[in-house]
C-alpha cells in the first residue's frame, strides 16, 4: 500500500474529528492534528482506533505519540501494513 | 503551574457508540488503574485527570507527548474528591467534581496557594451563564470575560497561574488569587 492509498483512507478518518469552523482543510504531510486542525485530544484515541479498525493493524502506547503530524502518520501506517 | 480540563458528559466517551468502553480503557488506561475505571463515568474522570495533568506537565517541560498511558494515576479519593498523578517522574496533585453533567479537574504541582475558579454553561458561543464560583478562598471574584483573561491580570506585571478548558457546552476557568511562583 503506497503513501497516496494510504491517505485516501486516513484522510476522512481525521476528517471526520474535525469540528472547528475555521480549520482550513488543506491537508498536507507536515499538518498536525491537533495545533492545526484542532482535533480535541480525545478524538485522537477515536482516531487511532478508527486507523486500527480500517487498515487492519495495532497500534502500541508508545506508537500512539507518533501519530502527530499526517505525514508521520503515514509512516507508522506503511511501516505496519508492510509487516503484516 | 495548573492546569485544568472539563468535560461535557452530554457528548463524552460513552456518546461515541462508534468504540466499546474495552477500546477506550485499551489506550487510555494503564493495568495500574484498572482499579479506578468501571464504568464510563469513571473514564471520563480519568480522561480529565491525565488532560488536567498533561497541561501541568506542558508547561513543566515543552516536550509534548500525546500518549496516555503516559500519564499515570496512582491514587483516585472519590471521598475527598482528589488525586495523585505521575508523568515523567512529576508529580501532581489536585481536585475535581464529578457530576452526571460535567466533571472538572485541576491539577497543579503545588498545595499551598489559592485558586479562583469558575466554571460556565455556554448557551452559544457568544452567551455564557455562570454557573458557580468555587474554592474562591477569600471571597473575592475576578471579572472574567467568559472566553478571555480576568481584567485583573491583564493589568498586573505579575505572574499567576492560570488555565481554562472548553468542551461542548462548558467553560471552566483557574487562576491562582496571589502570583505564582
Amino acid at each position: 500500500m503506497n503513501k497516496t492509498e494510504i491517505l485516501a483512507k486516513l484522510e476522512p478518518i481525521i476528517k471526520t474529528y474535525i469540528t472547528q469552523p475555521d480549520v482550513v482543510l488543506t491537508i498536507t504531510d507536515d499538518t498536525h492534528l491537533l495545533r492545526d486542525l484542532k482535533i480535541n485530544s480525545a478524538h485522537l484515541i477515536d482516531i487511532v482506533l478508527d486507523v486500527e479498525a480500517a487498515f487492519n493493524i495495532s497500534i502500541t502506547d508508545d506508537e500512539v505519540e507518533k501519530m502527530d503530524t499526517v505525514g508521520n502518520s503515514i509512516e507508522l501506517i506503511s511501516k505496519k501494513v508492510e509487516a503484516l | 503551574m495548573i492546569g485544568v480540563d472539563v468535560i461535557d458528559r452530554s457528548c463524552s466517551f460513552k456518546g461515541k457508540s462508534k468504540h466499546s468502553f474495552a477500546d477506550y480503557i485499551s489506550k487510555i488506561v494503564n493495568n495500574s488503574e484498572l482499579d479506578f475505571c468501571d464504568s464510563w463515568e469513571d473514564l471520563d474522570l480519568i480522561w480529565a485527570i491525565k488532560e488536567s495533568a498533561y497541561k501541568c506537565y506542558f508547561k513543566k517541560d515543552a516536550q509534548s507527548f500525546l500518549n496516555p498511558k503516559k500519564i499515570r494515576i496512582t491514587r483516585i479519593d472519590k471521598q475527598d474528591c482528589r488525586f495523585q498523578v505521575e508523568i515523567d517522574e512529576y508529580y501532581f496533585t489536585g481536585h475535581f467534581k464529578l457530576t452526571k453533567d460535567f466533571v472538572y479537574v485541576i491539577s497543579s504541582d503545588k498545595d499551598d496557594f489559592a485558586l479562583n475558579v469558575e466554571l460556565f454553561f455556554l448557551d452559544d458561543y457568544t452567551d455564557a451563564v455562570y454557573i458557580q464560583p468555587e474554592f474562591n478562598q477569600q471571597g473575592s471574584r475576578y471579572m472574567f470575560h467568559p472566553l478571555g483573561f480576568p481584567q485583573a491580570i491583564q493589568q498586573s506585571e505579575a505572574i499567576y497561574a492560570y488555565s481554562r478548558s472548553h468542551h461542548g457546552k462548558y467553560y471552566f476557568s483557574a487562576i491562582s488569587i496571589t502570583p505564582y511562583n
